[in-house]
């Protein structure tokens, strides 16, 4: 393996689901790259297809009935080739993956020290003895205290906080060389928020470990990653250094997404909404899919689907959008404010 | 712009009590979801209400409407006491000027009415349309008027509820609340359901209809930033207890209770300079059981700045500057001295 090859590449990435109403495009034509060591932040509401997309790289989204598209390079390997014991292989000992919800995610009737040792005997291979001191140093790393005692406790004995712990032990604990974490700390409240994101950060820097860390949180962005992409409707729409997509972002969609959260260090008398509302993935306009809620759209728009291209960004770093205009030199052409209160 | 006191809440309690036995049930001990709280809303003002999950601000407007009995204190509007007012009074006096919109808007509204069969509802309920005398066109135009106001069409009148996205729901149950020209509207976290970009039209229409209709409100969410930008004072609450009352421009800059240093510290600012050079302050521990019983300060056991007396001796609210209040022994009216929270910046 090159120095220059990728940890993770997304290569025109689509995911799609057939339902009644014909097929859903959750992922669409997604390009993207994590290195060895780096951190990336995925941001993007609801619906846009950011779980979905790192699900596929997991081979968590099952094929049929989802159909992928494009490939997946794990440093360099096509992940969706991989028969079924190299993709054990993978998910857990390369790549490990933080969900949402710490509360369904641990098997309830299984104490927490069978749960951590499954996985650390079959991919480090070490004896049931050897898992259990494994298992305990994790606990305590992760800042659970009287961890060889806790081992023998079952999910329910753990406040929600606690069992995101377990979770992130528990995906560390093979020293996987990338970690997913998908809205790691939107069920829990912000001060364990905080110690939850400062776990994963301190944790990840010690090992090296790589990140993708997808969340719909602006600021938990800011703060922990080197790069930022963001994703509407199924696409990437812009992707950056996370100093420049915040400093100067070129996307509409970003632009809008920062003016409508109001900051706790900032006092404005009144929020720039982001006129419209999400679309429905099964009624995507043509061309761009923002262009309806787009305060620069114009009649190529509509025609022609905006690639990802890329633009100046200050210190010659990456920084690409997919959008038709350039909105440092073009004022809008409609006052987002005319868009009206009433949402077609 | 904010007035004389339209809502004063004094001591207010809400204890669930734990109780075990079949035959011979018994308490075995109490939920202290709101343990003595006091504050007053004024005429014209937003009110923020904030603090984590548990902390009793939901179980606060609960009571002040009457959803949940409190078992203490009382609820002055309108010259009742809302807190041991008999049923047939609130619901014929006093409900229809105290108002409340719900959190998720897909379980507050019935998924069998119409948009104008519930935007009307209150109408009919408070005997506010002349429906039935002459006929529907009465109660029709007033839903019209309400959905209007709150930025949907005429046309949204005759659809249900699975019809529309989570924002226009949330416009739904705004029009809901407003039908029958409330003075007080409890907004218990009107917008944690919505998307980031959905948020901000919801909140901008709130604070519109507040200009046009001189509402009072009572905004409670778990999101600092959002209570901060729409409200003109807020209140910070901690384990069924308020720490600290502070006008929304000071809080940010100058906030007085180590529990609101650290609960500020800890939200995250979408500006990766500014976020990436704050000092973080890490709370050990998470909340305690509202069970226990506390003789001292409830946010003693996680405090960096606790003295031997908070253990023992509850602190009162104390106004440190105008209008700025706080329940802490150790601090001042220039807050905590500078580093003694800890923190650091990475």
């Amino acid at each position: 393996m090159a120095d220059d090859t990728p940890l993770l590449r997304l290569d025109k990435l689509s995911t799609w689901f057939r339902t009644d109403r014909g097929p859903v495009k959750a992922v669409d034509g997604v390009d993207l790259e994590v290195r060895a060591g780096e951190s990336v932040g995925v941001v993007g509401e609801s619906g846009s297809g950011k779980s979905v997309t790192m699900l596929s790289v997991m081979r968590l989204v099952p094929s049929p009935p989802a159909q992928h598209q494009g490939r997946v390079l794990w440093k360099g390997e096509d992940v969706f080739g991989w028969n079924a014991r190299r993709v054990r292989k993978f998910r857990g000992r390369e790549c490990a993956m933080i969900f949402q919800d710490p509360m369904t995610s641990l098997n309830p009737y299984l104490k927490i020290g069978l749960q951590l040792t499954e996985s650390i005997e079959l991919h480090l291979g070490l004896g049931h003895h050897a898992a259990r001191g494994r298992a305990a140093e994790m606990l305590g790393r992760v800042g659970i205290a009287m961890p060889e005692q806790r081992l023998d406790d079952y999910p329910h004995q753990f406040s929600g906080g606690m069992r995101q712990r377990v979770m992130i032990a528990m995906a560390l604990s093979c020293d996987p060389q990338l970690l997913i974490a998908d809205e790691p700390t939107t069920a829990l409240d912000v001060t364990i928020q905080a110690q939850i994101l400062e776990l994963i950060d301190a944790q990840r820097k010690a090992a090296g470990t790589g990140l993708v860390l997808i969340t719909h949180s602006l600021g938990v962005v800011a703060g922990m990653c080197d790069r930022t992409v963001v994703m509407y409707a199924g696409r990437v729409v812009e992707e950056g250094r996370t100093e420049d997509v915040f400093a100067s972002p070129r996307m509409p969609y970003t632009i809008g997404l920062l003016k409508s959260v109001p900051r706790l260090d900032v006092r404005e008398t009144r929020l720039v909404p982001v006129p419209g509302t999400p679309p429905d993935p099964q009624r995507l306009p043509s061309g761009c899919p923002f262009r309806v809620r787009c305060p620069w759209a114009e009649d190529r728009c509509a025609a022609e689907r905006p690639e990802l291209r890329e633009v100046q960004a200050p210190g010659a770093a990456r920084h690409r959008i997919a959008c038709h205009v350039d909105v440092t030199t073009t004022p809008p052409r409609h006052d987002p404010a005319s868009f009206g209160k009433v949402n077609p | 712009m904010t007035g004389e006191p339209l809502l004063t809440v004094r001591g207010l309690e809400v204890h669930f009590p734990i109780e075990r036995g079949v035959f011979f049930r018994h308490e075995i001990g109490r939920v202290r979801a709101v343990d003595g709280i006091s504050f007053e809303l004024r005429q014209g003002e937003t009110l923020g209400l904030v603090g984590e999950s548990g902390c009793g601000k939901s179980t606060t407007a609960r009571a002040i409407i009457r959803l949940v009995q409190p078992t203490a204190g009382e609820v002055r509007f309108l010259g009742h006491d809302l807190a041991t007012l008999d049923e047939e009074t609130m619901r014929r006096e006093v409900r229809r000027h105290l108002q409340m919109i719900f959190q998720d808007p897909y379980a507050c509204l019935n998924p069998r009415m119409t948009v104008e069969q519930l935007v009307g509802e209150p109408l009919r309920n408070f005997g506010l349309s002349t429906f039935g005398l002459a006929g529907t066109g009465d109660l029709r135009d007033r839903v019209t008027e309400l959905l209007q106001l709150v930025g949907l069409s005429p046309r949204h009148l005759d659809r249900y509820p699975h019809e529309f996205s989570g924002g226009q729901r949330q416009r739904i149950g705004i029009a809901r609340a407003l039908a029958a020209n409330p003075q007080v509207v409890l907004c218990d976290e009107p917008v944690s359901a919505l998307d980031v970009s959905i948020q901000a039209q919801v909140v901008n229409l709130l604070q519109d209809l507040q200009d046009q209709l001189g509402l009072t409100y009572l905004f409670i969410a778990h999101d600092l930033a959002v209570v901060r930008h729409i409200s003109d004072r807020v209140a910070v609450m901690y384990l069924g207890r308020i720490v600290e009352v502070a006008p929304a421009d000071e809080i940010y800059d100058l906030p007085l209770h180590p529990y609101t240093v650290a609960l500020l510290s800890a939200i995250p600012i979408p500006d990766p300079a500014v976020q990436r050079s704050r000092h973080r302050i890490a709370l050990q521990g998470e909340i305690p059981s509202p069970t226990k019983q506390y003789q001292g300060c409830r946010f003693a056991d996680r405090c960096p700045v606790k003295i031997a007396r908070c253990h023992t001796e509850d602190p009162p609210l104390v106004e440190h500057r105008p209008g700025h209040v706080a329940a802490c022994w150790v601090t001042g009216p220039n807050g905590l001295a500078a580093g003694a929270m800890g923190g650091r910046a990475d």
